[in-house]
């Protein structure tokens, strides 16, 4: 196992593809924290322009765990994009290659191979939200340094500046859980899809209509949102609560683990009985 | 069960929809023999080659690997085998040895391996080098390379020759007759007959799925009991046959003809005038016919 592990990375590593994400998010960070820097008063105003009335503020509000804040919470919804493009065509680019046919001609169980690929997948989507949650952070906090981190939360909600680094890995923690079901979700259709555009396509219009599920308001939509995964792409603000909610983190993390699961086994199933044609 | 055969197939059956792929296909392929496994595209040459390679899963039938029954749910069998179906497709952004190290991995062998199978196709100096880069030659040698990398008793060789040179047609053939020194039994897939011709010991043609024929070589030759014919003058060479020999004249081109003859080889030179010059004379096996 540990040799296909091996030869996945290896693949992965080769890939240029593999760097896309990384390199959007290594030029994208910066600039909105210049961005927040530059424009500060006048997102302060924004922010707590009508708590002003009622509180007197001392010294700014802007600082690293706050750009950190309003980063994540901008980009998590397009996180599927970027971690999905490896999983889209880990399954795929292989049969759209034709190299299968060398590489599954080995006495070597199909289940193997899968699940080789299916662990480089999730390090791939782990790495990836650690480098975005954690690059912003470093960003954030090298650019306008460390401070109380304001949220709102049943009101505004100041979290002192040794409260706020464990907020950080625990949202780390949660979005990776839902980004690895997005993840599963590709990584499925990429066993089934001869193309690794379709898997990418496929995915985000599924998060893309479980989003829209999420904020419609209607009966019908409230009643099934607890139930899909989608539901939870901005689960990582329940970090910053105070007390954190722990049921509802646990609920999210038991739904998007049978989703994962689903996805995991459904992937199995059909590339153990495929016929590689291609 | 001969214990001659290395590889048996009975009854192989494959449809994908409508289309019967393979249409209940029989045959044999002998120890340390090299198998020419032709047909049209189409007739089912490479959904065979997928089967044995366990690529395709949903097939029936029995194939037998040293008498035993090769099970579909396993796939250890494929230790001894080297496959290199249709064109070779590798990881094009890695290097050729990487690309073999992959293999390597695959079944935990040392990397020396590597290094001997890419001298053996003479790709040694070109093992830094992406495979994006390789001639498409390059690649049929590389994919030769990753076939023999285990070094396993039988080699499915689909098209081996696609995309050679002369030099490098003739360096393939060189290459597979001295694998077959070695003890290790080939199946070769081609459509150059020639090459069949001179290289198989045994061949079985396909044709829409079906079973055409399996025969030796030898048999075929003697059996079909044609022989070919390169004159510089064929129109009179034709006459003289149909007149004096009573020769069926199979086929003929400006060049050359093939014809049915009770004759050997010996006697028909000595009966062609010396005023026809003959530029070759040698049996042929037919399998043009059977393949069109």
């Amino acid at each position: 196992m540990t040799n296909l592990l091996k030869n996945e990375l290896i693949k992965m590593i080769y890939k240029k593809r593999s760097y896309i994400s990384f390199s959007l998010i290594i030029v994208l960070i910066p600039f909105i924290v210049g961005a927040i820097d530059h424009g500060g008063n006048s997102l302060e105003k924004s922010l707590y322009g009508q708590l002003s009335d009622s509180f007197l503020f001392v010294g700014s509000l802007i600082n690293g765990y706050l750009a950190t804040y309003i980063i994540i919470a901008i980009l998590i919804s397009h996180m599927p994009f970027l971690s999905t493009i490896v999983a889209s065509e880990i399954v795929s680019g292989e049969y759209s290659k034709s190299t299968f046919r060398l590489y599954l001609a080995r006495p070597i169980s199909r289940r193997k191979i899968l699940l080789s690929k299916l662990i480089v997948v999730f390090i791939y989507t782990t790495l990836l939200m650690f480098f975005f949650i954690f690059y912003s952070l470093f960003v954030s906090l090298l650019w306008l340094g460390k401070g109380d981190l304001a949220v709102f939360h049943r009101g505004l909600l100041f979290l002192s500046d040794g409260d706020v680094m464990w907020r950080f890995w625990l949202s780390f923690c949660v979005s990776n859980i839902v980004m690895i079901t997005v993840s599963s979700l590709c990584f499925f259709i990429s066993t089934i899809s001869s193309n690794s555009v379709t898997p990418i396509i496929i995915t985000i219009s599924i998060v893309f209509v479980g989003t829209a599920i999420s904020l419609i308001p209607i009966d019908l939509f409230q009643l099934i949102n607890p139930y899909l995964f989608t539901g939870y792409v901005n689960i990582f603000l329940t970090a910053f609560y105070d007390p954190i909610p722990w049921s509802q983190i646990s609920y999210m993390a038991m739904i998007c683990g049978l989703w994962t699961i689903t996805f995991i086994f459904l992937s199995f199933y059909k590339f153990e009985n495929r016929d590689i044609t291609e | 069960m001969r214990k001659d055969f290395i590889l048996n197939f009975e009854n192989v059956k494959k449809n994908f929809g409508q289309i019967k792929a393979l249409d209940n296909i029989s045959f044999n392929v002998n120890k340390n023999s090299i198998h020419g496994i032709l047909g049209p595209n189409g007739s089912g040459k490479s959904t065979l080659m997928r089967i044995l390679s366990g690529l395709i899963k949903s097939w029936s039938g029995n194939i037998f690997l040293h008498e035993k029954r090769i099970e579909k749910k396993s796939n250890k069998y494929l230790k001894s085998f080297g496959f290199m179906i249709e064109e070779p497709s590798f990881y094009e952004y890695l290097s050729a040895e990487e690309n073999l190290k992959i293999f390597c991995r695959l079944l935990n062998y040392n990397f020396n391996v590597v290094f001997e199978s890419l001298k053996r196709v003479d790709l040694y100096d070109w093992r830094k080098i992406k495979v994006k880069n390789f001639s498409y030659g390059m690649k049929q040698r590389l994919g030769i390379a990753q076939a023999i990398l285990h070094d396993p008793d039988i080699l499915i060789l689909d098209e081996p020759n696609n995309g050679l040179d002369p030099k490098g047609i003739a360096d393939m053939n060189r290459l597979i007759e001295g694998l077959q020194e070695e003890g290790k039994t080939i199946c070769i897939s081609t459509h150059i007959l020639k090459d069949v011709e001179r290289l198989c010991d045994s061949v079985t043609v396909l044709k829409k799925g079906k079973l055409i024929l399996n025969s030796s070589i030898k048999d075929l030759m003697i059996k079909n009991k044609l022989i070919n014919i390169s004159s510089t003058k064929i129109p009179q060479l034709e006459d003289y046959l149909k007149n004096n020999i009573k020769s069926k004249i199979i086929r003929s081109s400006n060049k050359s003809l093939t014809l049915k003859s009770n004759f050997n080889i010996q006697e028909l030179t000595a009966k062609i005038p010396k005023d026809i010059p003959i530029i070759s004379i040698a049996r042929d096996s037919g399998l043009t016919e059977l393949f069109i």
